[in-house]
């Protein structure tokens, strides 16, 4: 089997403290898998040794069959990612920011058309620093897919948006992923929403994946639903580094 | 690296180190014409004997400049590299597939560049508009010579140098504390050394190249510190 991301066994320490530990997660190519955890579980910290940007203590990751650590910039090409608040270059516009990144990754895209997915098409030359909060995060998701990565790792997505704007990013998730086969990896702490999207959940607590489930399935044992469940997974609870 | 540093360019905006570089322009030519004039006001002032010269009027210029235009590349530099290797915009920075030693160089390359055009176009400016009206109506005694006009000029290029290299400097101390202020503060602290020694020197031209090297040394340290600090860097 292929999987689009991997991890076996990772972990990772800070000053000492073990965030993240003896971490398994397997995504298959063309999965939506919703990460689920407390604040401070370490989802975020998992999402950046995926993509490279910390070195796992221990363990090893890997993303479309690439090392996280030694292939990092190959990884950062093929993905596409949001991670934590969206930064952006405050004084350009929506557009600008995206043909910037474009040129980074050297990659070919449509900007235009990364907008008009998120609903920005209509920003013009307006500045970043004048948009909202929903804005920004719409424009972190057109930023994450205007190269048409192959995977799609996003932290938090749909923080700050709208009940408009959640149900065009669940219809842009769900389209991005049948009509173009992204993997998509996705943390929330809104749990419908994540139901609703993913075909898998995963849920983080004491630094490793605690449990997986198909969000079909839930149903059938927890007639609570998610929440029930997810509080039932997380009850013993503890928090650690995000 | 000269993709990056355009890159680098088209992100970040320039405007407020534009207008720094034209606020220093009025600043330094009135002053200029204010230290060439004083010896016609206190003729018998021994301490004004500094300024009794073109050497020396255009000298202690010189001098201001590397103070000014050590602190525009500070200013740059706290936002062009602390700010952006800082907190979360280091986070969209280290997701580009890009070397990180490339992004830093490309970054350090568009501040000291640009901190030392401005040095040279303002200062230049400045002592161009002196020596014309020196040539038509002189402040200073004496003809105005061609080698006196080469020779500041080679200063000048000295000073604009070394107001990038000590921004260096600054730069490492405020990279390493991850402070804009400290950054700053470094930045005064080093061109007030400078320009103390600078202006005790004044009549040896030379001695302002030597200062020139022995800065350029740890400043180079400095830039090879921040090359290895970025590459081990996690976000």
């Amino acid at each position: 089997m292929e999987y689009a991301i991997s991890a076996r066994g990772l972990a990772k320490s800070f000053r000492g403290r073990e965030v993240i530990r003896d971490c398994t997660l397997e995504i298959k190519r063309g999965e939506v898998y919703g990460f689920l955890g407390e604040n401070g579980a370490g989802k975020t910290t998992v999402f950046k040794m995926l993509l490279g940007l910390l070195k796992p203590s221990a363990g090893e990751a890997a993303v479309l069959g690439l090392d996280c650590v030694r292939q990092s910039p190959e990884i950062l090409r093929r993905t596409g990612s949001l991670i934590e608040t969206p930064v952006f270059y405050e004084h350009l516009s929506a557009r600008e920011n995206l043909e910037i990144h474009l040129a980074y990754l050297e990659a070919i895209g449509d900007p235009e058309e990364a907008l008009e997915l998120v609903g920005l098409q209509e920003t013009g030359e307006q500045p970043v620093a004048e948009f909202s909060l929903g804005m920004r995060q719409r424009l972190a998701v057109a930023r994450a897919i205007v190269h048409r990565p192959e995977v799609l790792i996003l932290d938090e997505p749909v923080n700050g948006l709208d009940p408009a704007g959640i149900h065009r990013m669940r219809e842009l998730f769900l389209h991005l992923n049948r009509e173009e086969g992204i993997t998509i990896l996705l943390s929330s702490h809104i749990l419908h929403e994540v139901e609703q999207t993913a075909s898998r959940i995963g849920i983080l607590t004491h630094g490793r994946v605690a449990a997986e489930v198909d969000p079909q399935e839930i149903g059938k044992d927890f007639p609570g639903g998610m929440e029930a469940y997810y509080l039932q997974v997380v009850g013993e609870g503890g928090t650690g580094h995000e | 690296m000269n993709k990056l540093t355009a890159l680098e360019l088209r992100r970040t905006s320039l405007r407020p180190y534009r207008i720094a570089a034209l606020s220093i322009f009025p600043v330094m030519l009135g002053l200029l014409y204010l230290l060439a004039s004083l010896p016609r006001w206190e003729p018998y002032s021994k301490d004004l004997d500094v300024l009794l010269d073109r050497d020396g009027v255009t000298g202690i210029v010189c001098v201001l400049c590397v103070f000014a235009f050590a602190m525009v590349f500070a200013a740059m530099a706290a936002k062009c590299v602390v700010e952006e290797y800082s907190g979360k915009r280091a986070v969209l920075l280290f997701s580009y597939p890009v070397s990180r030693r490339k992004i830093l160089g490309a970054k350090l390359w568009l501040v000291f560049g640009y901190t030392v055009l401005s040095a040279l176009t303002c200062g230049g400016a400045v002592l161009g508009i002196f020596f014309l009206t020196e040539w038509v109506f002189p402040l200073c005694p004496g003809a105005l010579a061609a080698g006196t006009v080469v020779s500041v000029f080679l200063r000048l290029l000295w000073s604009a140098l070394l107001a990038g290299v000590l921004g260096l400097i600054a730069l490492w101390f405020g990279f390493r504390k991850k402070s804009v202020t400290a950054t700053l503060t470094a930045g005064v602290i080093l061109s007030l050394i400078a320009c103390q020694v600078m202006s005790v020197t004044v009549g040896r031209p030379i001695s302002w190249l030597v200062l020139l090297v022995v800065a350029a040394v740890p400043a180079a340290l400095c830039a090879a510190g921040l090359f290895r600090e970025v590459e081990k860097m996690e976000v």
